[in-house]
Parts: structure tokens; sequence; C-alpha cells
């Protein structure tokens, strides 16, 4: 969505990931989501009098790995106090990092070669969950709130991008690719819908030229095209309201899907004082050259690496190509792909079976070795399955597990004797004379009505290709 | 003790330099729920109830 | 009353019971509390417990720990397990933690047997437990004077003969200075030694828990019990519980002792007579004494009231009526938190509360906080240049003896002087003892105070044994 007059949206992201650690930030207690309420808790995470917090080493290492893969300064970091009440919160205070954050400064170069700065990206810990009774089930309205804190004290990594972003599908395109750089990192598993990653968007408009504008923080993204919306609508609000001589205040929006807008939460015409003082029970965390190595070597390649190694095996890189390419990295399938491709299955097959037929069926990726796959695509190239055969075997392996040979001809997908193939086509051309003459005048597009003929009386058993090679020698 | 310029004195962290205290990310056990749910002073479906809440987090 | 070390080994031997020394601490305890008021809650069911427990090992033939058979009071600050625990608040009335602190978990395994939670002020805030929501304790040595705070609970339970030892916790001298005025020895040790873990905090940076006992080697038993890295305490130091027992005779031949005129100047005459003449005592014991001069400690009083307060408004913001405590309702939760905390702390603790999250908002944080940071630097430094002369210091541990109650209670700042002598090593986190040295007015004791760097448990308590011996007391 293009602007109107001249005008320029400037947006930052600031991202909180919960870490995929077994256990919470500053006590032993599961982190898991799921759980009955009240039951993942003890002294230190309810905050009780007397508790206090020994940090998570595999949270440090996960903040690290994070920062390594964003470019930033790993830094010797202290922890803060952020003061504040809150029934959400058990000790009224929340343990994050101030101005000694363990990752400083960093960049991420998105897919369509824009660099998006990156400001920080430190630790701290979630806060209880609280359910609102009567009313909407919303906090405005509501009598009383019930809070669980299982969600205290879970790890968190919040990571804020510099003001970079023009564009709302940059910032989209920014949350995609820093989602799969949590993934890839083993420190997410970047689930907007759960809650485990939360994306807050800062908007504000300028003319061109001029300097920042006010911003007004957007809450709520529960996708990324949640906040894609979000932001485009917010830009034209702000928009709207400065060029009605309007002003925009300062303040915390939320956005609401269903109807596509956001609307106040919270006014914030000052800063909040949240009495930041280090945290006086936690020691400095100064991580030293041998252990950033260690975190550094560990590292596994990142999205863009893993898309550019897969791209540079295409000889023809189509833009359809490319776009499987992405989707099969964003979705983790690219070691089926480089296996395939190893085994001598084309790019154009794997690509599209993976990005389409895998896709579909992810949640079942456990039962699909890479044999499987391999031998299924196989077959389909050398012609011993046909497409729509091929795909069904795909979906039985990911549903069931097995083995593609077996599946197969326990389906009874038997190759179409060429004779067979060739007198059925005869006879569908004598029971159609007027597709038949269109198509032998040139009408190419009726290759597929003879094509979904034969796929009917033969119940998908044939090959496509060599019914087209019937259709012309026959011409 | 404000007429004192102390500029260049760094705050101190630990009296006794003690830095890098990390623990194992191993399970140790929770506590008991109904022991917790115990001393709340309101409680309701496992979990502490509190008078509604009229704000937004900070 | 039988010392601790004498308990211990009559337990052992058998001559005597866990049960039946237990017996005699509660003889003794109902025979005063209801007149000194210095048990909150006693545990008798429970001490009974431990003290059988106690005695079965020493049937089986095993080590029942160098504490066996030993009575402890317990500062009421100190979670334990299934026991209320209020820290002398009506915002904690009936509250009892699912957990126990890890120096109480210590103590039971060397065979000690708790027997109750000991008056405070409220929150360890205050210098007189005046500020205890369930009422002052009394001075056992003078009812008419208070036992000092804010452990003077803890230390009226050892100078009534209740328990021969007992644990407090100190932030700004509360140990020391209640150890001078019921006549006891009161240790405060290095900031990390003794693990916080269950210590419900008032000031985070500056708490540490210590023994009270009515002789030196019983103070170091104790010590040496409660010390060591607990993995639960991120500050706790590294290395586990020092020898200290065995320092306690080494005597201080050819130590030198600083004697610092800014923890003297000040002091009444009785309290300036007893240090001068406890340096003598130094003196015949072989060592030498520099006279030296500190000014950075007279800083320490306007920095101490700013860290401690800071720190402990936000350590008492999860007193706000959601999950434990008192809860007065309200329409709304904040409405809730502010009826609670308003009807659940004390003046004191409000007080201390407002000055904190004053002295850490926008604006004033530099001015205030962070140049009470910067002293504290300050009085590290000037301490590591003291201990390049000397390897001990020397002064007094309050401005005076006790003092009577209600004299100090209607200027918050004639209570905060109190301390003065005893923030500086609370604000460098190094080690200070005090032993009963010489008398004052009305006969009451004087304390009088030793420094050491930190890690210098051994040395003070020799240096404290030095003058325990030269007060008659060998």
């Amino acid at each position: 969505m293009t602007l109107p007059r001249d005008w320029e949206m400037v947006v930052g992201l600031e991202v909180h990931t919960e870490l995929k650690t077994a256990t919470k930030m500053f006590c032993g207690c599961a982190n898991s989501f799921g759980s009955e309420p009240n039951t993942n808790v003890c002294p230190i995470c309810l905050g009780l009098p007397g508790s206090l917090p020994v940090l998570n080493a595999r949270a440090v290492e996960l903040a690290m790995a994070i920062g390594t893969a964003l470019h930033s300064t790993i830094s010797p970091s202290t922890f803060h106090r952020k003061n504040y009440f809150y029934p959400d919160m058990p000790k009224d205070f929340q343990i994050s990092q101030y101005d000694l954050p363990i990752n400083v400064g960093g960049y991420l170069d998105l897919p369509d070669g824009s660099r998006v700065s990156i400001e920080r990206a430190h630790l701290e810990e979630d806060t209880g969950k609280s359910t609102h009774l009567g009313g909407s089930g919303r906090i405005h309205g509501a009598d009383r709130s019930l809070v669980d804190y299982n969600r205290s004290g879970v790890p968190l990594v919040e990571i804020v991008s510099g003001p970079d972003i023009r564009s709302s599908a940059q910032a989209r395109d920014y949350a995609g690719e820093l989602r799969g750089i949590l993934i890839a990192t083993g420190a997410s598993d970047g689930r907007m819908e759960e809650g485990s990653m939360r994306i807050d968007a800062n908007v504000s408009v300028r003319k061109a030229g001029e300097s920042f504008g006010t911003r007004c923080e957007i809450k709520n993204l529960n996708s990324l095209r949640s906040l894609q919306r979000a932001i485009d609508y917010e830009a034209l609000r702000q928009i709207e309201l400065l060029e009605e001589g309007g002003r925009v205040r300062q303040e915390t929006r939320h956005w609401d899907e269903n109807l596509g807008t956001t609307s106040t939460m919270r006014v914030k015409e000052e800063a909040d004082d949240y009495r930041y003082f280090r945290e006086p029970d936690l020691v400095d965390l100064i991580p030293d050259q041998a252990w950033q190595d260690r975190v550094r070597r560990a590292l596994p390649p990142m999205p863009a690496e893993r898309r550019s190694v897969l791209s540079a095996r295409l000889r023809e890189p189509s833009e359809s190509l490319l776009d499987a390419v992405s989707v099969v990295v964003d979705l983790g399938l690219d070691p089926y792909v480089q296996g395939a491709l190893d085994a001598g299955v084309a790019a154009e097959l794997a690509l599209p079976r993976a990005a389409n037929e895998l896709a579909a069926g992810i949640d079942g990726l456990g039962n699909l070795s890479f044999d499987a796959f391999n031998e299924t695509l196989a077959m389909e190239q050398a012609g011993e399955l046909s497409a729509t055969q091929a795909k069904t075997v795909l979906a039985e392996l990911l549903a069931h597990g097995g083995e593609p040979r077996a599946i197969a001809a326990s389906k009874g997908f038997e190759q179409l004797e060429s004779g067979a193939l060739t007198a059925l086509v005869a006879q569908l051309i004598d029971e159609n004379p007027d597709e038949w003459s269109r198509y032998r005048d040139g009408d190419e597009k009726l290759a597929q009505f003879f094509i979904g003929q034969v796929m009917k009386l033969t119940k998908g058993q044939a090959n496509g290709k060599e019914v087209i090679a019937e259709l012309q020698a026959k011409r | 003790m404000n007429a004192l310029d102390l500029a260049d004195l760094v705050a101190t962290a630990h009296p006794f330099g003690i830095v890098n205290v990390v623990r194992e990310d191993a399970i140790r056990p929770s506590l008991d729920h109904d022991v917790v749910i115990a001393m709340a002073p309101d409680a309701q479906d496992g979990r502490f109830a509190v008078p509604r809440i009229l704000g937004e987090a900070p | 009353m039988k010392s601790a070390a004498e308990i211990a080994r009559d337990v052992q031997s058998g001559a005597s019971s866990a049960a039946s020394e237990l017996k005699t601490a509660l003889t003794q305890i109902h025979a005063r509390n209801e007149e000194l008021n210095v048990f909150l809650y006693v545990d008798e069911e429970g001490a009974m417990r431990s003290a059988a427990a106690v005695d079965e090992r020493v049937g089986r033939g095993e080590d029942a720990g160098p504490l066996a058979g030993v009575p402890v009071a317990l500062k009421d600050n100190l979670c334990e397990v299934g026991i209320p625990t209020t820290c002398a608040s009506k915002i904690l009335k009936g509250w009892r933690p699912p957990y126990s602190a890890t120096v109480i978990d210590r103590l039971l395994a060397a065979g000690a047997v708790p027997v109750g939670k000991t008056n405070l002020d409220e929150f360890a805030m205050g210098s007189s437990t005046e500020n205890s929501a369930f009422g002052p304790t009394l001075n056992p040595l003078d009812t008419s004077r208070v036992p000092g705070g804010s452990s003077g609970g803890s230390a009226a339970a050892v100078a009534a003969d209740m328990t021969p030892v007992s644990l407090g916790s100190d932030t700004g001298g509360s140990i020391r200075q209640p150890a001078a005025f019921c006549g006891l020895v009161g240790m405060k040790p290095s900031y990390g030694l003794v693990s916080r873990y269950g210590l419900i905090a008032f000031a985070s940076s500056l708490d540490q828990i210590g023994p009270f006992a009515a002789n030196v080697m019983d103070a170091a038993l104790v010590l040496e019990v409660i010390a060591g890295h607990d993995p639960l305490d991120s500050t706790s130091l590294a290395e586990p519980a020092p020898s200290l027992a065995s320092h306690v005779n080494d005597g201080v031949a050819g130590k030198r002792i600083g004697l610092v005129r800014e923890l003297i100047d000040g002091a009444d005459e009785d309290v300036v007579t007893s240090v001068e003449r406890a340096a003598e005592a130094m003196k015949e014991a072989g060592a030498t004494i520099v006279e030296l001069s500190v000014p950075e400690f007279r800083l320490g009083l306007s920095a101490y009231y700013l860290i401690a307060p800071a720190e402990a408004s936000s350590n008492l913001a999860r007193f706000d009526g959601v999950r434990y405590g008192l809860r007065v309702d309200g329409d709304d939760v904040t409405a809730m938190m502010e009826a609670t905390r308003t009807a659940g702390f004390g003046d004191e603790v409000k007080r201390r509360i407002m000055l904190g999250t004053y002295a850490l908002s926008a604006g004033y944080f530099d001015a205030y906080y962070g140049q009470a940071l910067k002293v504290r630097t300050l009085t590290i430094d000037a301490f590591d240049r003291a201990y390049q002369q000397v390897d001990l210091i020397l002064g007094a541990t309050t401005p005076s003896v006790a003092f009577t109650f209600g004299s100090k209670t209607s200027d918050p700042m004639a209570m905060y002087l109190s301390d003065v002598f005893t923030i500086p090593s609370n604000l460098s986190g190094e080690p200070a003892i005090s032993v009963p040295f010489g008398t004052g007015e009305g006969g009451l004791p004087v304390g009088v105070q030793l420094l050491g760097p930190g890690r210098s448990e051994g040395l003070l308590f020799a240096g404290a044994r030095v003058l325990e011996i030269a007060d008659g007391r060998p």
C-alpha cells in the first residue's frame, strides 16, 4: 500500500519471544504450555517473600545465539528491576535488562535486500496470565479477574528494531525473517497464535524529509497478516488526523482483528516511571570469549543462508521455484529438498512437492523419512506414478508412515499399459467429436478435458504427459 | 553528600566481585497446587481471584 | 544458662538429652515471654519433634551434629515452613510459608532445635523493636529500656536465658546494636557468606543473617553451621563454610588494630571509655594500636538511608493482597492493593517506602540513589586503604547504652543516628562483630565493635575472644 501525498510511515518493531528452555528463567519450574493453572509454580516464580532468582544458563545461551544470528555485539550485562504494580506480576516488579543488555546493536537483512537495524535484544522474565470474568472477556467491563502464574518467570528475549521500516510489507518481511531466525537458533517455536512470539509495532508518519512524528504503539497483533493490516490502518489514521489539523497523541492502541481498526488502550503522555535500578539479587553477566565462540560454532545455518544454498542448486531459478524455496526454508523442509536433489530428483519436482504436499501434511513430518520422500519422487519422475498418485502416497506417508512401493501397491496404483491408454484415448475421441475437432484445430486447453476424462475412467492411474503424447500423435 | 563530585566512580556491583552465576536448565519440583491456592485471600477455578483490573499493564 | 557448646557436648555424650534441654528452654520462655514479648510464635510441637529426632540419632550412636539439641530462636523474618512468619507486620499476619530458609535447614541438619519466631521492628526497619505491629520487646536487663532493633526479640531471647543462641539479620546494624544493648555477642558476616534464601528481604544488597550468643565460641559454632555457598542465592560466596571455631583462641599477637575516630566520636562518655579500655586490652594481648581517621565513614548514614529504603520500596511491593497475607477489599484491584497496604503497613515502613520510591524516581535517581551508590564505592575504597595499614578496626557499636522506650520515637532522625557506627560495614559488605566490654550508665552493658576485611570472620572471633577474656568472661 502506498501512502498518499508524500507521506511516509516510520515503523519500529518490538518482538518478544518465549525461549524453548526446559525450565523458567530464575527457577526450576517446568516451562511448558497448557498445564493446569498454578501447577508449575514455586516460591521463586510466585515471588514469595524470601525467594531469590538464579539465572538459567540455557536462557543465556539462547539469548547469545539470537544475538549472534542478528550480528549483535554480545556485551557484559546486568539485570534491572522494572517496578510497577499489576496483579499478574508476583513481585510487582519485573526482572529485565535496562541500559546494559546482553546484545547490543545488530541488523537483519531482508530477502528484498533492505537492511533493518537492531537496537538491542535482551533477557527478561514473563508475567502470569489473567482471565477476565464478566463483560466480554476483555478487561473493560469485567467484574473480576483470575490469575494463573504458570507463565510467570518464563524466559523471554525482547528484540527491538531501529525505526527503519518504511512499509507494512517490509514490517511483515522483517517479522517473518526474524521468526525464521528464532526457530533456526532453537530459541523459539515462533507461534504467534499461541503467544510464544508477540509483536508490538511502533508507528508514526511524517512528510518525506521531516523529522520523526509522534508514534503510537500497537498491540494485540496475533499474526503476520494482522501486523501488516494494522500498520496500514494506523498509518492512514494518523495521516487523516494530521491532515485535519489534529495532533497524534502518544499512546498505546489495541488492534481489533474483526473491526480492522486500532483504538486507544492507554494514553502515554509522559513515559511511565519504572524506577529502574540494578537487580541486587543477581550478579553481572560477562560471557567470556570462549563461551561466545562455543555459541557461534554451534549456531546452525540461518534461513537466508539456507535459501541461498538451495537457490544455488537451481539450474533455472524461475520466480515460482524461488518462491517455493522461500516457503520450503520457512517451514524447515529444505533438508528434504536437498536430500531429493542429491538423489537425482529434479528441482522442478522436489520443490513443489515439498512446498505443497509436505507443507499440507507438516504435522506428520516425523513419519516421513528422507528415503521415503526420495523414492516417491523417483517413482513419479520415472513415470511409475502419476502426479496425483504421488501426492496420495506422500499424504499417506505423512499421516501414517510406511514404505512408498508398498503403499502404491496397496492402493492398486499400477502402470497403465501403453496399449490400454492408446485404446482409451481413441475411444474418448470417438465419443467427443466436438472437443476433438477444437483440439485438433489448435485449442490446447482441451487437452485438459481429455486428460480429465482419462483420469475419471482410470481412477487417476494414467500419466497426464502420456495422454498428451497420445493426443498429439493422433492430431 | 550531594556536594561531592563523584562523576568518575562506577557504582559497585557485588562487593566481592562475583559474576556469571547461572544454573543448569533442569527441572526441580514445583509447589503442590493445593498449598499454593490455600494461601490465596480469594481463589476460583485454581486461580487467584482479584477485583476487576481497570487498565492494561504498562 | 548452659552454652550451646556445652549443650551439644552433653546431648551427644548422653549426659543430657535434646528433650530435656528443650524443656529447660520452654520453661524459661513460658516464665518470661508474656512480660518481655520476645516470641511472636512458639513452636512447641515442632521443637519436640526435632528434639526427639536428635535424641534418636544419638541413641543410634550417630553424630547428631555440632549443635545437637541446642534450642535456637529465629527472627520472624526468616521463613520456616508451616510456621507463621509475620515480619512483625499485620500484612503477613497468619501467613505460613510453604518453604524454609536455607539457614533453618542447615540448623536442623546440625541437630539444632528451632523453638520459635522472635519479635522485630516491622520488616526489619528500626533500631529498637518499637516498630513491631505486635508490641515492643522489653530489654531483659532493664525492662524500661529497648533491647535494640531490628532483631530485638532474638537478642532478648538469649539475654533472658530462653535459648543459648538465636539468629537475627543485620542491614544497618540490626544484630550488632541489639547485641550491644543486651550484653551479647552479635555478628554480621561478610556479604554472601550466609545464604539469604528464605530471609524476607529488606535491603537486598545489605541484608545478612548472623548469630547472637552469650559467648564468642557459641557465635562461631552457629556461624559455621549456617555459612557457606548456597546455589539458591546468586549472591552467595562460592566457597563452603569456613572453619571458624578453630580460630576463636588464636589471640591477636602481632596484629595491627586501627582505632578509627569516626567510629568513636559522638559516642557517650561511657562508651568511649569502654573502647579505650578495649584498645588497652588488645595491646596487652600483643597487638599494636594504630590511630586512624576515615572521614568517608561520615557519609555512610545518608547513603544508607537512600539505598536501603530504595531497595525496600521495591522488595515490599509484592505485599499487595493478591496472593497471600492480608487483603482489604476494594472496587478494583488497584483500590484493593492500596487499601491493603495502607492497613497492613506501619508508619515507619510507609515512611521508608515513600522515601525509597522518591529516591528512585525519574529526575531524582542520579542525585539520590545514584549518588548513594557512588558513596558506597567511596566507603569500600576507604576500607581497603585502611586495611593496608591495619588488620582489624576497633570502635564503638552504638553511641549509647540501651535507651528508654519512647525516647527516640518522636524523631525518626534521632533513631536513624543510632546506626552511625554500624552502617559502614553494611555498605562495604565486610564483616563486623559486637562484643560486650564494660558497663555504662545504670550498669548497662556497653558493646564494642571489631571490623575486618572481607572473609576475616576467623580473625574477628579471635579479637572478640581476647576482649571477652579481658572483660572477665574466660
